[in-house]
């Protein structure tokens, strides 16, 4: 097993939307286990479009729905900065949404270290 | 040359009259054409007029037996047949030419002034004779303008007119007998003799328009007019052996003139020769020259002076063995001959004595003579008979009177001349009127001497009343000069010659010869005596072998048979001289000599024979002279002369002679009229009876119609009757027929459901008969109707719940009069009941109608009707709202107009359903109706059907809009369950993660999970409780610390707030770290220690924020060295803070942990 594959995200900054703070804690411990160097989350939609102008990502986790509110317009948001976007949501989502017209990997909750891990590998295959 | 100037042709003053001089003095502008007709007649007419030319400048009147009660259509079918104008005459039309007239029913028809009157008829019908009737007013008021035309037609009716028209100078013609439908009319004039013309009718018009267009011919105007006269008069004596040379000339040429007229020959050579050639021509002038007018009792004052004056004088005197001569020549057709024969019978029905009275009435005409001999005129000819005398000397035979035979068996008709043939003589009267006028006055002059000759001396003249002998006075004395009767002077007789003027020509009748016999009676004593005591037994007998005398001593030769008493010579005659006596008396009769039969044994009764010669010796005509002379005693040798000779000088002889010759011609002369006459008779008795038959036959074809047309009607009456009782037996309803008294005239089978009725109870009272009806209502009801004459009706309940509907109508007889009512009942049971199930059953259907109405109003679907147009046909309110237009604004309007959007979707199925007649359910649509928002439709469409086809479809339209958003909303709560779920899962794994990597002791490990999860689990079933809309602080902490049962050390105060779920979570999970934390190493694990939760809501304009205060106070010492920055501490630090916005203020004070929460709540 490489680097690249028990990490992948070694080295990388990842922004982590997600309303509750104790998926967040979790998601942020399997990150960081994944090699992310750091990971900052943000809870609502406006932080996140903060976050983005502020500072450059490698990858943002973002959880669907957050406080109601749909996450689509900010994942758009990440993509037109080529940031690799993965979803997360406790919806069982028939058809996967797309950007670009290209399919955005889902994980659904609650998801494994593996879970994550195989949707962040895939999201950052595609750049 | 004028007719008035040939008077002075006239060598003598006359005693002469033109012959009818009155007639046709004012004549018509146009001859007038009278037609006569009867059966037959129509098709006659219509032959005639066919072909009369239309200019041909006559005028025609039609003379037609009508039925009186009918309209005649004749003017109709006859205007068909000429251009002429066909009138039907009116009273004083007046003649114009070229037109036809046409006699009304039930009119007279006569002609006065040229004027056409009507009248009543006088006679009874059957004895009306119309064409008669007008062909005299014709001849009277036309003479020579007139012509008459007898046709087709039974009986006699025209004949007397005819002969009228004749004797004015008119044309008669008739039709062809053998070519008329019926010959009577035609035959009966062609016997007149007086017929010009007999023709084909269609060969008519033109004959009597050449007629009047010849004119009369102008033969007055020859210069030679006499010699003219006498060719004609010598054609007719050779012709015909009679000469009229002696003939008045006016009257003959008037009559020449006529007959040239009618043959049309234009002058006098060409007359002459059709006198010549043509045989018939001289009998016909013959006839026309005879033309005598004559009637009974013409110039009543005459015979009155005869019967006052002469017929007196004649009879008186006079015994029953007397006979009274007259002598009436010139008799035409008998009138003056019966005239006398009358007044003479009167007068001896008041005379003792009845002397035997003969009249020889003598003309050379024999067809007069044959009317003579017939003795029946018309009613024309009788006018002037006094009515007592008509009643006792005629009788009627159909229009004719026909005279007594008492009075014919006076008369004795014969042919004889007066002119040529020697006269009768020793007469006692000479009537002979009227007859002098049409002779010449050299004629006259000598014929007065042969009335002198043939009258007894005293015997008397009467004469006609334009006629006289005054130039003879010494012959004959005026005994009454107006009455113009004469008596015979002197008592010698004048020699005459005869005949008068010519040798006969033609042989006259043979003389018989007389017959010698007539024994002179001679009062002779010795005679006498010889007869009675010397002469043989002898009787006289009479035609019928009575005895009339006897001799004496018969009684040796008759005797009284047995039996009843007789006077037959046969019967009294003794056994064997009976069949002697007959066979010589009828010898003796036949051969009218004597007869003998000799030695005829006679039985006497004794043993004697006696021997007879019996002789039958005619005495005259009846009486036989029968001799009985005993064989022993006859002279065989006599000679049986029985003549007795007188003697008597020369010219006694002579004179004597000639008188019997006189008389025994005149006897044989009468003996041989006699038997002509009842040849006559007979003959014209075969005649009527012919003429009868005729009229029968008619008649019986006529009642042959009406037979038929009645049997046709009987047929009917049948037939009505017979379908009229069909229909009583049959028809099912009860009907009654009552007569005015309301008694029962018949009734239908039917009826007997309501009464009881027999057979016999017709005629008898309707109220006897037992009914089930109410009768006393029924008979009101009856009564009623019979009072006012109005229908009525009334229903009837009939015991056994039956109902019954009564009519009572009137019964109208043939005249339309009320006769009684007709009862008609009709079972009205069923129908009430039926209409009383109609009325459940429409009840029913109407409350199921409301129901479906109501349903339709009510119910929360849209529901509506359409025809295959896509109009609609029924709509109820809920879909209207739906279109949102008024219900009434849908019907006969199409959805698309109604709902462009809605029937963009509907139109398909509806079609659908009517191709498929199956419903189509549950099609969905979501529609914007109207430019409003979209709403979900569920719709049904099935077919209506009416006999078994789809007429309609239903539609059945249902706003599934809610239902369907609820389903979304149930989705999207489906959705958010499995977020909240998955969260939560999430939310615990991280817990079981975080808990796991801090603690080490399994045991521990397992009781912190629990604990943790079980904090998160009591807020979800407060949240739970409040359908996850909120839940109580107080409610959340209290439960927190529920397991730890210190309340006395722990203090919980605040108001009562209400918590968002994820604030309710968040806070649990951070009260129960801060909890566990106090309970391990906190105030509550100290002995002393104790812990106060405060919190408070403060609202500043901006926002709701709650602060809770965490007071640990008295904490034991381990607190302070466990607090590592471990998972709990973590937690409640920073979940606040992450998920709610919240600050958290953690301090751990000497005295314990002082834990301050601020988050903002809505």
């Amino acid at each position: 097993m490489n680097a690249s594959q028990t990490q992948p995200l070694s080295g990388l900054s990842v922004l982590l939307l997600e309303d509750e703070f104790l998926i967040a804690l979790d998601a942020e411990e399997i990150l960081t286990g994944l090699g992310a160097a750091q990971v900052e989350i943000v809870n609502t939609l406006s932080a996140a479009r903060d976050a983005l102008e502020n500072a450059g990502f490698d990858l943002a986790l973002l959880d669907i729905n957050v406080n109601g509110e749909m996450s689509y317009p900010v994942a758009e948001q990440f993509a037109k900065e080529n940031v690799p976007v993965v979803f997360a949501s406790g919806y069982e989502l028939r058809d996967p949404p797309r950007l670009n017209g290209a399919p955005v990997p889902c994980v659904s909750k609650p998801y494994t270290r593996d879970d994550l891990k195989s949707v962040v590998m895939a999201a950052l295959a595609r750049v | 040359m004028s007719e008035e100037n040939l008077s002075e042709l006239e060598d003598q003053p006359a005693i002469l009259v033109p012959d009818r001089p009155q007639a046709g003095v004012q004549p018509a502008v146009c001859p007038v054409i009278g037609l006569g007709a009867s059966a037959g007649g129509l098709e006659a007419f219509q032959n005639f007029l066919a072909a009369v030319p239309a200019d041909a400048g006559l005028a025609y009147v039609l003379v037609q037996h009508l039925d009186p009660n009918h309209e005649s259509m004749l003017a109709e079918l006859l205007s068909r047949r000429t251009p002429m104008p066909v009138h039907q005459i009116s009273d004083g039309m007046t003649i114009e030419p070229n037109r036809v007239y046409l006699i009304p029913p039930n009119a007279s028809l006569s002609i006065k002034n040229s004027t056409l009157k009507l009248q009543e008829f006088a006679e009874p019908r059957g004895f009306r004779r119309p064409i008669d009737d007008f062909f005299r007013s014709l001849a009277l008021d036309q003479g020579a303008n007139a012509a008459c035309v007898v046709l087709s037609g039974t009986g006699g009716d025209g004949s007397e007119g005819l002969r009228a028209v004749k004797e004015a100078g008119g044309l008669t013609v008739v039709q062809r007998p053998d070519t008329a439908k019926y010959d009577g009319m035609p035959n009966s004039a062609v016997a007149t003799g007086l017929v010009d013309k007999v023709l084909d009718v269609s060969a008519m018009p033109a004959a009597i328009r050449d007629y009047f267009e010849r004119g009369p011919a102008r033969i007055f105007d020859l210069p030679d007019i006499a010699d003219f006269l006498l060719e004609v008069c010598a054609e007719l004596r050779l012709r015909l052996g009679h000469d009229f040379s002696q003939y008045k000339r006016s009257t003959m040429l008037r009559r020449v003139q006529r007959r040239m007229q009618v043959i049309g020959a234009q002058s006098g050579e060409e007359y002459l020769a059709q006198l010549r050639d043509k045989p018939t021509e001289a009998e016909l002038l013959f006839r026309d020259l005879l033309i005598n007018v004559t009637c009974f009792f013409r110039d009543a004052e005459a015979f009155d002076a005869l019967r006052r004056e002469v017929i007196p004088a004649l009879l008186a005197g006079k015994g029953a063995g007397d006979k009274i001569r007259i002598w009436a020549p010139g008799c035409s057709s008998g009138e003056e001959a019966y005239s006398i024969a009358i007044l003479i019978a009167e007068q001896l029905t008041r005379a003792r004595a009845r002397p035997q009275v003969q009249i020889f009435a003598t003309d050379i005409d024999e067809p007069m003579l044959a009317k003579a001999r017939a003795a029946r005129y018309p009613q024309s000819g009788v006018k002037d008979v006094p009515l007592e005398l008509l009643d006792r000397y005629f009788f009627a035979q159909e229009d004719d009177f026909v005279l007594v035979q008492s009075i014919r068996d006076i008369v004795r008709v014969s042919n004889h001349n007066l002119i040529k043939d020697p006269p009768f003589s020793r007469v006692d009267m000479v009537v002979c009127r009227n007859l002098l006028i049409y002779l010449n006055a050299d004629l006259q002059q000598r014929l007065v001497p042969v009335f002198h000759y043939a009258l007894r001396p005293g015997g008397w003249l009467f004469l006609g009343s334009a006629e006289n002998i005054a130039s003879r006075n010494d012959l004959f004395e005026p005994v009454d000069q107006s009455a113009r009767i004469y008596r015979r002077r002197g008592a010698q007789r004048q020699s005459v010659s005869m005949p008068l003027f010519a040798e006969p020509l033609l042989t006259s009748m043979p003389e018989a010869r007389p017959r010698s016999n007539g024994a002179v009676e001679r009062s002779d004593q010795a005679t006498r005596r010889m007869l009675e005591r010397y002469a043989p037994a002898h009787v006289v007998v009479g035609p019928d072998n009575e005895v009339i005398r006897a001799s004496n001593r018969t009684g040796k030769y008759l005797e009284l048979a047995e039996g009843p008493p007789t006077t037959k010579v046969t019967d009294l005659a003794r056994r064997g001289l009976r069949s002697a006596v007959r066979g010589v008396l009828e010898t003796a009769r036949t051969t009218s000599k004597r007869a003998v039969q000799r030695d005829v044994r006679v039985d006497t009764g004794s043993d004697e024979a006696l021997f007879v010669d019996v002789v039958a010796d005619p005495l005259d005509e009846t009486e036989t002279l029968l001799v009985f002379q005993d064989a022993t005693t006859f002279h065989r040798d006599d000679p049986g002369e029985n003549v007795q000779i007188d003697s008597y000088s020369g010219e006694d002889r002579i004179s004597h002679l000639e008188d019997e010759l006189d008389e025994t011609r005149l006897k044989l002369r009468t003996t041989v009229e006699e038997l002509e006459t009842s040849n006559e008779e007979l003959k014209s008795s075969n005649e009527e009876m012919m003429s009868m038959n005729e009229e029968l036959q008619s008649t019986n074809e006529e009642l042959a119609t009406v037979n038929e047309e009645l049997k046709n009607k009987v047929d009917q009456l049948a037939r009505a009757n017979s379908d009229l009782h069909n229909f009583i037996e049959g028809t099912q309803v009860p009907t009654i027929f009552l007569d005015s008294r309301m008694r029962i005239r018949t009734f239908t089978p039917a009826t007997r459901a309501l009464f009881r009725f027999q057979e016999q109870d017709r005629g008898r009272l309707l109220s006897d008969v037992v009914s089930r009806a109410d009768e006393k209502l029924v008979d009101a009801l009856v009564r009623k109707v019979l009072e006012t004459g109005a229908p009525h009706e009334e229903e009837l309940a009939i015991e056994g719940g039956e109902r019954y509907m009564l009519r009572v109508l009137p019964y109208s007889d043939a005249q339309k009069a009320m006769d009684g009512v007709i009862l008609v009942f009709s079972d009205v049971t069923k129908v009430r009941q039926t209409q009383a199930e109609l009325a459940h059953n429409m009840a029913l259907a109407r409350q199921r109608t409301d129901e479906i109405e109501t349903l339709y109003k009510t119910a929360p679907v849209g529901m509506a009707l359409v025809d295959r147009n896509q109009r609609f046909l029924k709509i109820n309110k809920h879909f209207a709202d739906l279109t949102g237009h008024a219900v009434e604004d849908h019907i006969g309007r199409t959805l698309r107009e109604i709902a462009p959007t809605l029937s963009e979707r509907m139109e398909r199925p509806v079609e659908e359903v009517f191709e498929n007649e199956r419903p189509v359910d549950n099609v969905e649509a979501t529609v914007s109706v109207n430019g409003g928002v979209l709403q979900d439709f569920l719709i049904d469409y099935y077919p209506y059907q009416e006999d078994g086809r789809t007429i309609a479809v239903g539609i059945v339209i249902k706003d599934i809009s809610e239902l369907r958003r609820l389903e979304r909303e149930l989705r999207r709560l489906m959705g958010e369950l499995q977020h909240r779920v998955k969260n939560t899962l999430a939310t615990v794994a991280s817990i079981v993660n975080q808990t796991v990597a801090t603690k080490g002791d399994r045991v521990e490990l397992v009781d912190t999970l629990k604990k943790r999860i079980g904090a998160l689990a009591a807020t979800h079933s407060l949240l739970t409780q409040r359908d996850w809309r909120d839940a109580s602080l107080g409610d959340i902490i209290r439960t927190e610390f529920g397991p730890y049962d210190r309340f006395d050390r722990i203090s919980i105060s605040g108001p009562d707030v209400r918590l968002p779920p994820k604030h309710a979570l968040t806070l649990t999970l951070t009260l129960h770290e801060l909890a566990t934390n106090a309970a391990k190493y906190g105030a509550l694990a100290a002995p002393n220690g104790k812990l106060a939760v405060d919190w408070e809501v403060r609202e500043d304009g901006v926002e709701k924020r709650l602060t809770i205060q965490w007071r640990e106070t008295s904490a034991s010492k381990k607190a302070g060295a466990a607090h590592h920055e471990g998972f709990g501490t973590r937690l409640i630090k920073n979940a606040v803070v992450h998920d709610l916005g919240g600050r958290v203020e953690h301090q751990l004070a000497s005295d314990g942990l002082q834990c301050n929460i601020s988050v903002a709540i809505p």
